[in-house]
């Protein structure tokens, strides 16, 4: 339970930290394409601003949408270890962009500015999928087991 | 909709003290269902423009008539509907009325201006005279404020339709920008991009969010306008043409989810604002205090509030801000539009399904107790000075 429990949280702090990256640098990509210019000083500052500002809202969905994801592609791949990477890894990107799409049916706009692009919503999923890899790396059966 | 004729019993007398000038805060009309804007008839009467679809008459006395026939459908929907309400400025010879509005469907929207004649309780000859384009998707962020420039022609603001903030730099389209037109919709020849080849004929300003205050000061000829920002980037800005206001590139606001718009909050070729705020307060409505019935208010900028509920009274000296004051919460409403009136006195839209005209008027009460004052204390010294000598 222990590892799961730490698996888990490993697993949605990794997936904020690099959507936070994803969005952050795609924000930055937009200003860059209107033609300014944004210096590796500022990239980086503002990765640490996105980060810390972003606590409070993006974590909690984060987390909320892998603790739903992961349970699920436990209950799919537990009898089907060759299936057990590709499932958590396909959970945590579907988890990841759900947020974005359920918010945008929703609210009828992007929560997310980033997310407003194919790629910008795509990275969201590579956030998740790296989630869902760190997770099953950590909850890996040991021989013993 | 219930007509509210009782304005004596419906006057909210509250003496106020805001910015040392004693004030009573009268509830002309109520019911409307999100008003607008409002504009000043020459007979006293006062036309508003709700978001709901439609625009009232209500007189002096708090009357509210019938909605005005004629006038266009809207597309009511969220933050859409009709928007700011202007006279001609030949009014008194042509009875042209300007209205801007959420013209179009869910899928394609955009903001638009009709005029047309008014007579009695309809609008004649009503015709479109200008649209944004290209048309959008989203029901929110239009802009929508209209002001007449002293050579005639008009602007209007544009919101930048919140998902296509990138489009407020791009100078050939229509979203988050100031257009400027002629009252029939023809382009200006001074306009800055006039010829087509740096940017679209009609945009006046560009690298605006979402600006819904726009005043014209007619005595120094400046142009000011507020935008609501991101988190954080509610901004009043001086207006001259082919400028660059920056967003979304240069914002001194974050997104709601906390992150950067953009890393950058300056940038050479970007205006600063005149003033921000660094928690949005909301802004909505703008007016330069031009009347005489309070002359410590004279020529200060009167904006309202939408998330702070209040009346920003912003004093300028040479460009910038050198002092700001809260007025008028004791309302405790969204204040949607504030103007001056003809009759010198400042008027109030506040933002809800039971919407209010206010009318901010000298505290008569207070006026005649201070003169007493003044008078027995002259007295007083008069007595005094007897009984010395």
């Amino acid at each position: 339970m222990t590892k799961t429990l730490t698996a888990f949280v490993a697993a949605a702090i990794l997936a904020y930290l690099l959507g936070v990256v994803f969005i952050s640098q795609g924000n930055i990509a937009s200003v860059v394409g209107l033609g300014f210019d944004v210096t590796l000083s500022q990239r980086l500052q503002a990765v640490v601003h996105d980060a810390t500002h972003m606590l409070t809202i993006y974590l909690p969905l984060v987390a909320a949408s892998l603790l739903v994801g992961l349970p699920v592609a436990y209950g799919i791949v537990r009898n089907k270890p060759q299936l057990r990477m590709f499932g958590y890894m396909l959970a945590g990107c579907i988890a990841l962009l759900a947020i974005h799409v359920i918010m945008k049916v929703t609210l009828g706009l992007s929560g997310i500015a980033a997310t407003r692009s194919i790629s910008g919503l795509l990275a969201q999923g590579i956030a998740g999928a790296a989630a869902g890899f760190v997770f099953c790396k950590l909850t890996q059966p040991s021989v013993s087991d | 909709m219930r007509l509210t004729a009782l304005l004596l019993a419906l006057t909210l007398w509250l003496p106020g003290a805001t910015a040392q000038t004693d004030y009573n805060l009268q509830v002309v009309a109520t019911g409307l269902n999100h008003p607008w804007s409002i504009t000043f008839l020459p007979n006293g009467s006062y036309l508003v423009a709700m978001r709901s679809g439609e625009v009232r008459r209500v007189s002096r006395e708090g009357k509210v008539s019938s909605p005005l026939a004629g006038l266009p459908d809207s597309y009511v929907a969220s933050q859409g509907g009709y928007f700011d309400i202007v006279l001609d400025p030949e009014f008194a010879t042509n009875s042209r009325i300007y209205l801007s509005f959420a013209y179009g469907t869910s899928k394609q929207n955009g903001t638009r201006i009709v005029r047309g004649v008014l007579r009695g309780n309809s609008v004649e000859e009503v015709t479109p005279i200008f649209t944004t384009s290209p048309l959008k998707d989203t029901p929110v962020h239009y802009g929508g404020r209209l002001q007449f420039l002293s050579d005639g022609t008009l602007l209007m603001t544009t919101g930048d339709g919140f998902e296509y903030r990138e489009a407020a730099q791009d100078r050939f389209n229509l979203l988050g920008k100031i257009v400027r037109i002629h009252s029939d919709g023809s382009i200006p020849r001074d306009n800055p991009f006039a010829d087509g080849d740096q940017g679209h004929p009609a945009v006046w300003s560009y690298g605006h969010r979402n600006p819904q205050g726009l005043a014209l000061d007619s005595a120094s000829g400046r142009i000011y306008a507020h935008e609501h920002g991101a988190m954080g980037g509610d901004e009043l800005n001086l207006i001259t043409p082919d400028t660059n206001y920056g967003w979304p590139a240069v914002t001194k606001g974050i997104n709601y989810s906390g992150a950067y718009v953009s890393p950058l909050r300056s940038a050479p070729g970007v205006a600063e604002p005149v003033t921000y705020w660094s928690r949005s307060v909301g802004t909505s409505g703008l007016t330069i205090y031009t009347g005489n019935s309070f002359p410590t208010w004279r020529n200060a900028l009167f904006l309202g509030t939408l998330v702070d509920e209040d009346v920003r009274m912003l004093r300028l000296e040479d460009g910038e801000v050198v002092d700001e004051q809260i007025m008028f919460s004791e309302i405790e409403e969204r204040i949607r539009d504030v103007r001056t009136g003809p009759d010198g006195l400042l008027y109030l839209l506040t933002d809800s399904l039971q919407g209010k005209v206010i009318r901010v008027a000298p505290d008569a009460v207070a006026i005649s107790a201070r003169r007493g004052e003044h008078s027995s204390k002259n007295r007083s010294d008069e007595q005094n000075s007897a009984e010395q000598g």
